[in-house]
């Protein structure tokens, strides 16, 4: 299936968890400091494996930067 | 001198500073170990999939048991920026959030109306908000009003290094609300954060100034003097200002 992440229109397996995209996108789950809305809608850790993403499920994955 | 509290955390230093825009992450580092602070300001992006630089600005900022302090810039409606405080809390764990609601990208002047009720939303759900805002005591009443745990009034267009352009404003907002009061934006050179500092101000948030000064470190050092200095300024309390002299040397015994 099509979502995209981050703006970006990518394709991986029907009904793949947060967690599971993360490992797919080479980001440790575990680490501090990131954050996944779905939907404009923020997903806490606690609830990444057990959240399936669906078709055009639009995520962003941010973390801190730089800012003033 | 008394402490300076930001909801229920002391801190002993009254600068905040961000951490933009320094020549490289040593730099900045350094910078902010010479200023002081005790609050670092950062942003919520994106995560690239290609940064390879290995600098975890989290990582650096929580050892160094800094209060992270992350921001909504870049947003220009309460949506945004209610959705980029919520992915904050979660992403670094704290409710504090620097409230930005910008109305125009020239100016990078809020957006009062999107700000007060974003404000509103955040304050609901249990953020500690600190609202960037105009040097406007009625938006600084409001905000307070609301339930903000600080106002943080611009001294001048962010950036722009113009210092207090209305020091009588930032007067009457001192004034006006009994929640800490910041001058966040403005401040180019060290006096300028005094100024702000002897009209009572509580803390000075800045960035610009020490990132792009020709020696972000040595002037993060003058800009945490300057706070104190004028801090102490403050409560040691001014003289009047009049036109003519007063002499101070005695003016009687003089040889005649």
């Amino acid at each position: 299936m099509k979502i995209h992440v981050n703006g970006k229109e990518k394709t991986v397996r029907p009904n793949l968890n947060i967690h599971d995209l993360l490992i797919a996108l080479e980001l440790n789950p575990k680490q501090a400091g990131i954050a996944v809305a779905v939907n404009r809608e923020v997903i806490p850790k606690t609830v990444w494996q057990a959240t399936e993403l669906r078709e055009n499920s639009e995520v962003e994955i941010i973390r801190a930067v730089q800012g003033g | 001198m008394q402490d300076f509290k930001i909801a229920d955390q002391t801190y002993t230093s009254r600068l905040l500073i961000g951490t933009a825009g320094y020549p490289n992450f040593h730099i900045m580092t350094e910078a902010i170990a010479a200023s002081g602070a005790e609050i670092a300001t950062v942003s919520m992006r994106r995560v690239k999939f290609t940064d390879t630089s290995g600098e975890n600005l989290f990582a650096l900022l929580r050892e160094r048991g800094m209060t992270i302090l992350p921001n909504t810039a870049g947003c220009f409606t309460a949506k945004d920026a209610i959705l980029t405080a919520n992915l904050a809390r979660e992403a670094l764990d704290t409710s504090l959030i620097k409230l930005e609601v910008i109305g125009d990208e020239e100016t990078q002047f809020p957006d009062v109306e999107q700000l007060l009720n974003a404000a509103e939303t955040l304050v609901k759900d249990g953020f500690t908000v600190l609202p960037y805002c105009n040097d406007d005591p009625i938006t600084c009443k409001k905000l307070e009003d609301l339930g903000c745990a600080a106002v943080m009034p611009l001294g001048a267009p962010i950036g722009s290094g113009m210092g207090i352009r209305n020091p009588y404003n930032i007067q009457i907002i001192r004034d006006l609300v009994q929640v800490p009061l910041i001058v966040d934006a403005g401040v180019g050179t060290a006096s300028d954060a005094a100024i702000a500092m002897e009209l009572g101000c509580d803390g000075v948030l800045l960035n610009t100034a020490v990132a792009k000064a020709h020696r972000p470190v040595l002037m993060a050092e003058a800009m945490k003097k300057a706070v104190e200095a004028g801090r102490a300024a403050f409560l040691a309390g001014r003289i009047p200002r009049k036109l003519y002299a007063t002499a101070s040397s005695p003016q009687d015994g003089m040889i005649e």
